[in-house]
C-alpha cells in the first residue's frame, strides 16, 4: 500500500489549487448572493487546464485518466465551492459516463467531445415528485412510435435543469416492474414537448441550476436511447463513481472550512492572545482535521479501486455516507471557531455550512448508504418494500 | 527563436517562514515550494514568444534535488526541454556563472529572468547572468516586443515609463504586469514527464563555486509593535490627539 501522489498527480494538484485560489474564488461569493450561474467564459478556462472530462477517452477529447484523477481536481475546487467542482463531475462522474458505458459508437462520438469541450453538457434525470429514494418507482414512461419516442412525465431537483443541453432522463420503457423496465434516454434541450418547471431556491448552492423537467407528448429520436430497458441494474458501476464524486463535495466543502477556521483561529485574540491557543479550540481543529482526514482516504480508496476495475458499491457507500456526515460536522465546528463572525454571511463558513447540507441528501440519501452497507455488509439484500 | 527561461525553486509566498534557531537559513521542513513568481512571468513570455514565432523553450534551474518539480512545472507549462544544475545554493554571482556556463551551448536568441527571487530578494541574478555572458539587459520589463530582430521593452519608473530598445540576444528581467502566467494544464502535465532534462553538476559544467559574498546570520524581522487607539467621545480632540501623537511618537508628520 503506498500512500503518496505520483508527481504527476501533486503537480496536477498543485496547480488546480492555483487555479481555485486565483480564478474561481473570487467569484464564489457573487454566485452564493446573486444566485449567478456558472459563466461559459469562466468554462472555457476548465477546458484549456484540461478540468473536463478526466476520465473520459482521449479519441473523443478527454484526458483518459481515472476516477481517483477526477477526484484530486474536485477536492482542490470544491475547497473554494462545490459550484467550482460541479463542472468537473458533469464530466468526469456524471452521465456522460454512462454514454461512455453504454452508448454505440455514434452515440459516443455524438455527446462526448462536446462535454469535453464544455459546449454540451449533460444532467442527469432521475427523481420524480414521487419518486425519491424509491427510485424504481418512477413513473414517467417512453413509448417507441416508429423512429421515435414520446415521453410522458416529470423530474424533480436535477441539477443543471434549464441550463444544461443534454439530460440522460431514466424512464419506464415497458409495463414491467421495478428497475426491470427502466431505460436511460438523453432528451435535448429544446425538444419539442420538453419544458422547465421554475427554478428551485435551495438552503445552499445558490447558483447552482435546479428545476423541475416536464415532459407532455416529448418527441425524442429512438437514436437518443443509450441505457435499454433493463440495463439500469448494470449501472451499478456507474453509480459507484458517482458515489465518489459526491463524496469528494462534502469532502472539499469540509477541508475549505477546516483550512479557513486553521487561519481564523490564529489570528483572532480573545483574552489577549490568539484563539488557537486555547485548548477548547485546539480540540475542535484537531476533530475537525481526524474527520476530514478519514473521509478523504475513504474516498480515495474507493475511488482508486474504481478505477482499477474493483468496484464496490460497499466501499463507495461507506466513503459516501461518511463524507457526508463529516460535511455537516466540521462546517459546522467551524462556524464555531469563527464566532459569531461564523453566523454572519460577511465570512465565508456560514456558505459553507449551507452548501454542505444538499450532499446527504443528493445523489442517494445517507440512510439509503446506510440501507447499502448494511446489505453488503451482511451479504442480503433487504428489500424496502 | 531560441529562448531560455532561467526559474528558481522559492517557499510558497503563503508559507509560514520560521528562521533556524542558528540564524544559518530557514527551517524548510514542511515548507511548499513553489515556481518564483517573477519567474513564471518569464517562462509565460517564453512560450509566447515561441508561440508567434516557433522555436524553443528551455527551462534552466539551479537548486537542490527538488527543484526537479519546478522545472517540470515549466515544462508543463509548454516549455521543450530543462537543464538542472545540481548545486544546493550559492551567492549571486556563482548561481549566475553557473546558469551562464549552462546557458553558453545554447545560443539563445533571448534569456528571461524573473527581476527577483522571492526568497532572498537579490534582483542580482539576470544582471551578474547578462554581463558574463557579454549580453545587454532590459531590467523590470513590463511589456516586450520582439521585431526586426531588435527587443523593444517597456520599463516603468517613477511617474513615467521607459521604451527601451535593445540588440538581440539579450536578457529580459520579468516585473509583475508582463503578462498572465498560465496554470500548467493537466494535458500538459501528462507530455511534460517525456521531456527531457539534463541534470548537470559543477564538475560537468566546467566551474567551481568559490563564494565572493555569504549570508552571514539570519534573523527575524522584529515583533511588530501593539497599535494604540486614541479613546474619547470628542472628533476633535481626537483628531489632534492623532496629529500630535504623528509627530512626536511617529515621527512621520
Ligand atoms: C442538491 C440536490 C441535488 C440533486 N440533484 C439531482 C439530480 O441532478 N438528478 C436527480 O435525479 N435528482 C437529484 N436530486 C434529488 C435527490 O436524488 C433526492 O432528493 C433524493 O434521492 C431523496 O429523494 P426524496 O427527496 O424524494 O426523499 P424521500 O425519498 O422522500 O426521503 C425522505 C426521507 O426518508 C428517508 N427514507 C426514504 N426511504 C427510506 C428507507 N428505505 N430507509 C430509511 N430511510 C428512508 C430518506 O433518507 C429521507 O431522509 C438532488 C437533490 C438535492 C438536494
Amino acid at each position: 500500500m503506498d500512500f503518496q501522489l505520483s508527481e504527476e498527480q501533486r503537480m496536477f494538484k498543485q496547480s488546480v489549487h492555483a487555479f481555485a485560489d486565483e480564478r474561481l474564488a473570487p467569484l464564489v461569493e457573487e454566485w452564493d448572493k446573486k444566485g449567478a450561474f456558472l459563466d461559459h467564459s469562466i468554462l472555457s478556462e476548465y477546458v484549456d487546464m484540461g478540468l473536463l472530462g478526466i476520465t473520459l477517452p482521449e479519441k473523443y477529447g478527454g484526458a483518459g485518466l481515472t476516477a481517483f484523477d477526477a477526484v484530486l481536481a474536485m477536492e482542490e475546487l470544491a475547497r473554494v465551492s462545490p459550484l467550482a467542482a460541479m463542472p468537473v463531475f458533469e464530466t468526469s462522474v456524471g452521465p456522460i459516463r454512462v454514454v461512455e458505458l453504454f452508448g454505440t459508437e455514434e452515440q459516443k462520438e455524438r455527446f462526448i467531445p462536446p462535454a469535453c469541450t464544455g459546449e454540451k453538457l449533460m444532467a442527469v434525470a432521475m427523481t420524480e415528485p414521487e419518486a425519491g429514494s424509491a427510485l424504481t418507482d418512477l413513473t414517467t414512461r417512453a413509448v417507441l412510435e416508429g423512429d421515435h419516442f414520446v415521453i410522458n412525465g416529470q423530474k424533480r431537483f436535477i441539477t443543471g435543469g434549464g441550463y444544461s443541453d443534454y439530460y440522460m432522463v431514466y424512464v419506464r420503457m415497458s409495463d414491467a416492474k421495478g428497475a426491470k423496465g427502466i431505460g436511460g434516454i438523453v432528451v435535448e434541450k429544446g425538444s419539442p414537448g420538453f419544458t422547465f418547471g421554475k427554478q428551485e431556491t435551495f438552503m445552499g448552492l445558490r447558483g447552482t441550476p435546479s428545476c423541475d423537467l416536464i415532459f407532455e407528448d416529448c418527441i425524442v429520436p429512438k437514436e437518443n436511447l443509450i441505457v435499454p430497458e433493463g440495463g439500469f441494474v448494470f449501472l451499478m458501476q456507474a453509480f459507484d463513481v458517482e458515489r465518489c464524486g459526491n463524496a469528494t463535495m462534502s469532502l472539499g466543502i469540509a477541508w475549505g472550512a477546516l483550512e479557513a477556521a486553521k487561519r481564523y483561529a490564529q489570528e483572532r485574540k480573545a483574552f489577549g492572545k490568539p484563539i488557537c491557543e486555547f485548548q477548547g479550540v485546539q480540540f475542535l481543529l484537531a476533530d475537525m482535521a481526524m474527520k476530514v482526514e478519514a473521509a478523504r482516504l475513504l474516498i480515495y480508496r474507493a475511488a482508486v479501486n474504481a478505477g482499477l476495475g474493483l468496484p464496490s458499491i460497499y466501499e463507495s457507500s461507506v466513503a459516501k455516507c461518511f463524507a457526508n456526515e463529516i460535511g455537516k460536522e466540521v462546517t459546522d465546528m467551524a462556524l464555531q471557531v469563527f464566532g459569531g463572525y461564523g453566523y454572519s454571511t460577511e465570512y465565508p463558513v456560514e456558505r459553507m455550512l449551507r452548501d454542505s447540507r444538499g450532499w446527504p441528501v443528493a445523489g442517494g440519501t445517507v440512510q439509503m448508504q446506510r440501507v447499502n452497507i448494511a446489505g453488503a455488509m451482511l451479504g442480503r439484500r433487504f428489500s424496502q418494500r | 527563436m531560441n529562448i531560455v527561461a532561467c526559474v528558481k525553486q522559492v517557499p510558497d509566498t503563503e508559507a509560514l517562514i520560521k528562521v533556524k534557531a542558528d540564524g544559518s537559513g530557514i527551517e524548510e521542513g514542511g515548507i511548499k515550494w513553489v515556481m518564483n513568481p517573477y519567474d513564471e512571468y518569464g517562462v509565460e513570455e517564453a512560450l509566447k514568444l515561441k508561440e508567434k514565432n516557433g522555436g524553443e523553450v528551455t527551462i534552466v534551474s539551479m537548486g537542490p534535488a527538488r527543484a526537479m518539480e519546478t522545472i517540470r512545472t515549466a515544462l508543463a507549462m509548454g516549455a521543450e526541454k530543462g537543464i538542472h544544475i545540481t548545486i544546493d545554493k550559492a551567492d549571486e554571482y556563482n548561481t549566475a556563472a553557473a546558469l551562464a556556463a549552462a546557458i553558453k551551448g545554447i545560443n539563445p536568441d533571448i534569456i528571461f529572468c524573473g527581476q527577483r527571487a522571492i526568497d532572498d530578494d537579490s534582483g542580482q541574478v539576470g544582471s551578474i547572468l547578462a554581463e558574463l555572458l557579454g549580453l545587454p539587459v532590459v531590467t523590470l520589463v513590463t511589456k516586450l516586443e520582439i521585431a526586426d530582430g531588435k527587443a523593444k521593452a517597456v520599463k516603468p519608473i517613477e511617474g513615467a515609463q521607459l521604451l527601451i530598445e535593445s540588440q538581440m540576444p539579450c536578457v529580459i528581467t520579468a516585473q509583475k504586469g508582463l503578462n498572465e502566467p498560465r496554470y500548467a494544464s493537466l494535458p500538459g502535465i501528462m507530455k511534460a514527464k517525456k521531456k527531457p532534462v539534463d541534470v548537470k553538476d559543477a564538475a560537468a559544467l566546467g566551474i567551481t563555486v568559490q563564494p565572493k559574498a555569504k549570508i552571514v546570520k539570519m534573523t527575524p524581522p522584529p515583533e511588530r509593535a501593539p497599535g494604540k487607539i486614541i479613546g474619547g467621545d470628542d472628533p476633535a480632540a481626537k483628531a489632534a490627539e492623532l496629529a500630535k501623537l504623528l509627530r512626536e511618537e511617529a515621527k512621520v508628520i
